[in-house]
């Protein structure tokens, strides 16, 4: 299976501490695999679902859910689509218009863009680093029941009629109660700090992971660029998300109980909004966009069969691009009135902030350009991303070259854009992440035939949709109408959007049906189909509960391509199959810290949210004592949780 | 596997093929709000700016990715055959391509649109007058011009008039929510906030009617909140200001006040009962008709209605039909619009009513 390579770095023993640790064992494997399997396997019973704190069971339900949120909110888009394709339709009631925009914008980017990375992640990174799970198993249980109930809170709203009508960045006053009366507001408030409290969570656990659950010898310059990507998402999240909390709160405020945040009348700013806003909302660019150039440079070194070119600098443009995305926000806000040495910096900082994504661009052409690259559906989505991001990334610029974006802002050119981001740099990558470990998840390879054919179907349809999209905005076209005159003469260019974004569903159709026949009747996939380096492909597909019986060791940046054998552990030292250990090591030289003792599964974490999420309830319903009670129940139920555990024992 | 190289080879051809198309459907981009063909200083500087950086865009996208398409296509390894390597060296890609000659790029555009700000046609100057005021409504927009020596004050909706060859300053406020003032083919887009006055300065070269309409979400109505700006030779302007400035026709004789004697100044006996119906009903609650008691604030002021070329919000073509549509429904016309449905009128009354707003020159 190991493939030895010419090149060898440092070919050391990396971790002798680890035998000091545990005392070494003589137990037949046969009976410690065994012991193992009780340890973490989740029963297989209702209560045992509920209870789980499996990561991998929990990183596949993000993906199913957020892959769920992909297709509502596509069927938004599609729906859209067909108001438009046409002047002067009559399709959708303008007030449905306004609520679906609303909701695919909102679904898109808060509910499935950020979730379905946070399920590759939670699948992945353990697994990567050569952990048994994550390093706080519950809070990543809680992580999850949070964003399904998020989730379906929101979409409590869509089922009483009560929905968001004026965009996913809901700009003050259209949206105070003066001019959204109803509740939709309040479920987008409330559902966003309730997505806020899950996402945060997963992100401290995600570090907490990355810095403490490394396999030995994994110093931090030898972690996949996915960890890279991964721990700056995460910082990213917690410094960026309080603002997005904070705005929601104001606007509950100022809409339910009288404050004036936003309202200029009394003093307040209806620009506040947007300043708080959009300091969170450019990070979250980089969040739903950043982990998915990780997984690209991850798949495409293995298919180039080399490793990528230029991994210092991928992994500190990767961080630079989180540090200085918290400095461009002002770039959406252009045409509201500001003075020319404010917009100058933050386009300076934009068109800055661009030189570290052309940084990662020219890694992976240069990866490629040494290679003989395996092109397959994987590395086909990778193929067209790089082609979607490169375009999507030159015209962002444009849209900071200030006085031109005044021209540009709130067009289509700026909806081509973002789309051209977020679907060229998120859903690309994402398909190309199935493709490349469902096979691991499932056990079970893909089939190629319907992948080709989806990715072209994709490609193409996306091009058809979005390209015309430019020329929509060059030609005057302001995003969010419903409805235009036969006069504009946009009428053929966005009857080819509609029809590109039907071709793009069929195209996304084909593989989500691909996914679901090929994971029960693919051909067996072995361990490691794509003899990749790295850690995830030493267990077996799909891997065991426990991962590998021993924690592995690394020695180089790629541990499956060098001559040191990850499972050689012949005292048996890093078995741990006293209890649900694994190990834990120092943040920088993943040197061996100590043994963790992981949680035992728990029904905590569900109620837990589930109280937040009857807390929302009764907020949105202004209900003051059920308001306390779920809070009382939250606050009792985390007492629950983390009672200190009796030292556990595996049946003999 | 050389089957399959060539079979993707030729795939790849077709998604080249489909570039130049796109662009070919670039024909389509005229129309009234295409900015790129610019009818004033201001938004000719922009659209200079737009077409230097978007070439410039243009040409690096199709070069990098033809290198992309090149290398995907020129040779194709497998995994069974193509054990990992390293092969060493391509820093020099990133050096070059992804850090030194990005930033030349970038810089020379970030120079270039610094350069266009800072020298920015029409900027105003501390000493510019502002001429008119442009207020954002739910759904229209509202132009306030000021008095001058002899003239009054007025306001009209939804068509702003200005003189061409000369700049205009024009102060952007709202009091509801944010909108947008954006006439494409004059001028980028500057938002009109709540509790801040923005100000534009626009000139345009060529006597004509430009189209725009707010580029900001605000509400239900959004996409039907258009404007437009008419721009004349200045004598025609002064002579439109004028003719604003005068109260309503026929209203010297106010028909309302006195049935039995007056209406003298109506062009017809239609007309004046036209006029009457006016002041009976619900419309003088909200519209302004100057020289009757018609003083409602809240929507269009009608006084030279018969002046404009649209109603509802620049919606609607002004003309008979949709006069009569729009008086007794726009709720269908308009959804969620302020005016509401109207049961009132009779059709005899109802083309008086019309009769009566046609003549109001």
């Amino acid at each position: 299976m190991r493939i030895p390579v010419p090149y060898r770095r440092r070919p050391v023993s990396p971790c002798p501490g680890v035998i000091d640790i545990t005392e070494p064992t003589t137990i037949d494997l046969g009976a410690a695999k065994n012991r193992l399997t009780s340890l973490w396997e989740t029963p297989s019973s209702l209560w045992g679902e509920l209870a789980t704190i499996d990561h991998k069971k929990i990183g596949k339900r993000y993906l199913v859910t957020a892959v769920m949120f992909l297709v509502i909110g596509g069927i938004e888009a599609l729906l859209l689509r067909l108001q438009l394709s046409a002047a002067d339709l009559d399709v959708l009631k303008p007030e449905t218009y306004n609520q679906l925009f609303s909701m695919h914008g909102i679904t898109m980017i808060f509910w499935y863009a950020a979730p379905i990375l946070a399920g590759f992640g939670n699948y992945l990174v353990p697994l990567m680093l050569g952990a048994r799970d994550m390093a706080l198993p519950r809070l990543n249980a809680f992580s999850y029941w949070a964003f399904l109930f998020s989730g379906l809170f929101f979409y409590g709203g869509f089922l009483v009629g009560q929905m968001p009508e004026a965009g996913w960045f809901a700009y003050l006053p259209a949206t105070g109660k003066d001019f959204s009366p109803d509740m939709g507001m309040e479920f987008y408030a409330l559902g966003l700090i309730f997505l806020t409290v899950s996402t945060t969570a997963g992100a401290i656990n995600f570090l907490l992971t990355i810095f403490r659950l490394r396999a030995p010898g994994m110093s931090i310059d030898r972690m996949p660029l996915f960890m890279y990507s991964t721990m700056t998402t995460s910082v990213l999240v917690v410094l960026a998300l309080p603002a997005l909390t904070a705005a929601c709160l104001f606007l509950l405020l100022d809409r339910n109980w009288g404050t004036h945040f936003f309202n200029a009348s009394q003093g307040g700013s209806p620009l506040l909004w947007q300043h708080v806003f959009w300091f969170f909302g450019h990070p979250w660019v980089y969040i739903v966009f950043l982990p998915a150039t990780g997984m690209v440079s991850t798949i495409l070194p293995v298919f180039c069969r080399r490793p990528i070119v230029g991994y210092t600098y991928v992994a500190l443009a990767t961080v630079l691009t989180g540090v200085v995305g918290f400095g461009v926000w002002v770039h959406h806000m252009f045409a509201s009135g500001m003075d020319q040495l404010s917009m100058s910096i933050f386009s300076a900082a934009s068109m800055t902030i661009s030189i570290f994504s052309t940084v990662q661009v020219f890694a992976w052409l240069a990866t490629l350009w040494g290679s003989w690259p395996v092109i397959n559906t994987s590395m086909l989505f990778v193929l067209g991303f790089i082609a979607s991001f490169i375009l999507g990334g030159l015209n962002g610029v444009v849209t900071a070259a200030i006085p031109f974006d005044w021209q540009l802002t709130d067009t289509y050119f700026v909806v081509s854009h973002l789309h051209y981001v977020l679907v060229g740099a998120n859903l690309f990558p994402v398909m190309a992440a199935f493709y490349y470990w469902l096979p691991k998840m499932t056990g079970r390879m893909m089939n190629e035939t319907a992948g080709r054919w989806s990715f072209w179907t994709m490609f193409v349809g996306f091009n058809v949709a979005f390209f015309p999209m430019h020329l929509l905005g060059l030609a005057g076209m302001p995003r969010r109408i419903y409805v235009y005159s036969e006069a504009m003469g946009w009428g053929t260019l966005n009857l080819t959007v509609t029809i590109g974004a039907f071709l793009f569903a069929a195209g996304l159709a084909i593989s989500l049906i691909n996914f679901l026949y090929s994971s029960r009747r693919g051909a067996m996939a072995g361990p490691d189909p794509w003899h990749a380096d790295t850690l995830e492909w030493l267990t077996d597909s799909p891997p065991a509960v426990y991962a590998n019986l021993h924690i592995p060791t690394v020695a180089s940046r790629h541990p499956l391509w060098d001559r040191h054998d990850e499972l050689d552990d012949p005292d048996n030292a890093r078995v741990l199959d006293k209890s649900r250990y694994t190990l834990t090591t120092t943040a920088l030289d993943a040197r061996p810290l100590g043994i963790a003792r992981m949680p035992r599964d728990s029904v905590a974490p569900l109620v837990t949210a589930l109280a937040l999420g009857g807390l929302c309830t009764a907020l949105l319903l202004k209900a003051l004592w059920p308001s306390l009670s779920m809070l009382l129940l939250a606050g009792l139920t985390a007492a629950v949780w983390l009672w200190p555990q009796p030292e556990e024992r595996p049946d003999e | 596997m050389r089957g399959t190289t060539f079979k993707w080879a030729n795939t790849l051809h077709q998604v080249r093929a489909l570039i130049p198309g796109c662009l070919l459907l670039s024909a389509d981009c005229s129309g009234p709000q295409y900015f790129m063909a610019p009818a004033g200083p201001a938004a000719q500087g922009l659209a200079s700016l737009g077409w230097f950086v978007m070439l410039l865009f243009i040409a690096v996208t199709l070069l990098v990715w033809g290198f992309l398409i090149w290398l995907a296509c020129r040779r194709h390894g497998s995994l069974e055959t193509h054990q990992p390597v390293e092969t060493g060296g391509g820093l020099r890609w990133i050096l070059i391509g992804g850090i030194a000659i990005p930033a030349a790029v970038f810089s020379v555009v970030f120079i270039a649109a610094t350069e266009v700000v800072s020298h920015f046609p029409l900027e105003a100057g501390a000493d510019s007058q502002v001429e008119i005021q442009v207020s954002g409504k739910l759904w229209w927009f509202k132009a306030e011009y000021d008095a001058d020596g002899d003239r009054a004050a007025f306001s009209v909706a939804t068509e702003i008039h200005i003189p061409t060859d000369r700049a205009v300053t024009i102060d952007l406020v709202s009091d509801n929510v944010i909108h947008s003032f954006w006439i494409p083919k004059l001028h980028g887009k500057v938002d009109l906030v709540p509790g801040r006055t923005n100000r534009i300065r626009l000139q345009a070269d060529q006597p004509g009617v430009y189209s725009g309409q707010c580029a900001e979400f605000c509400g239900l109505q959004h996409a039907n909140m258009r404007l437009s700006i008419v721009a004349e030779a200045p004598e025609d302007y002064n002579a439109w200001l004028q003719a604003q400035a005068e109260p309503a026709a026929g209203s010297e004789n106010d028909g309302t006040e006195n049935e039995e004697t007056g209406g003298a100044g109506y062009g017809s006996e239609v007309v004046r009962r036209g006029a009457a119906l006016f002041q009976d009903a619900a419309c003088p609650g909200c519209h302004t008709i100057r020289g009757t008691p018609a003083r409602g604030v809240l929507a269009p002021d009608l006084t030279h209605l018969a002046s404009r070329r649209h109603i509802a919000g620049g919606m609607l073509p002004n003309n008979t039909a949709n006069l009569s549509a729009w008086v007794t429904r726009p709720q269908s016309l308009k959804p969620g619009s302020m005016m509401p449905d109207s049961d009132e009128f009779t059709g005899v009354q109802l083309s008086a009513l019309v009769a009566y707003l046609q003549s109001l020159e």
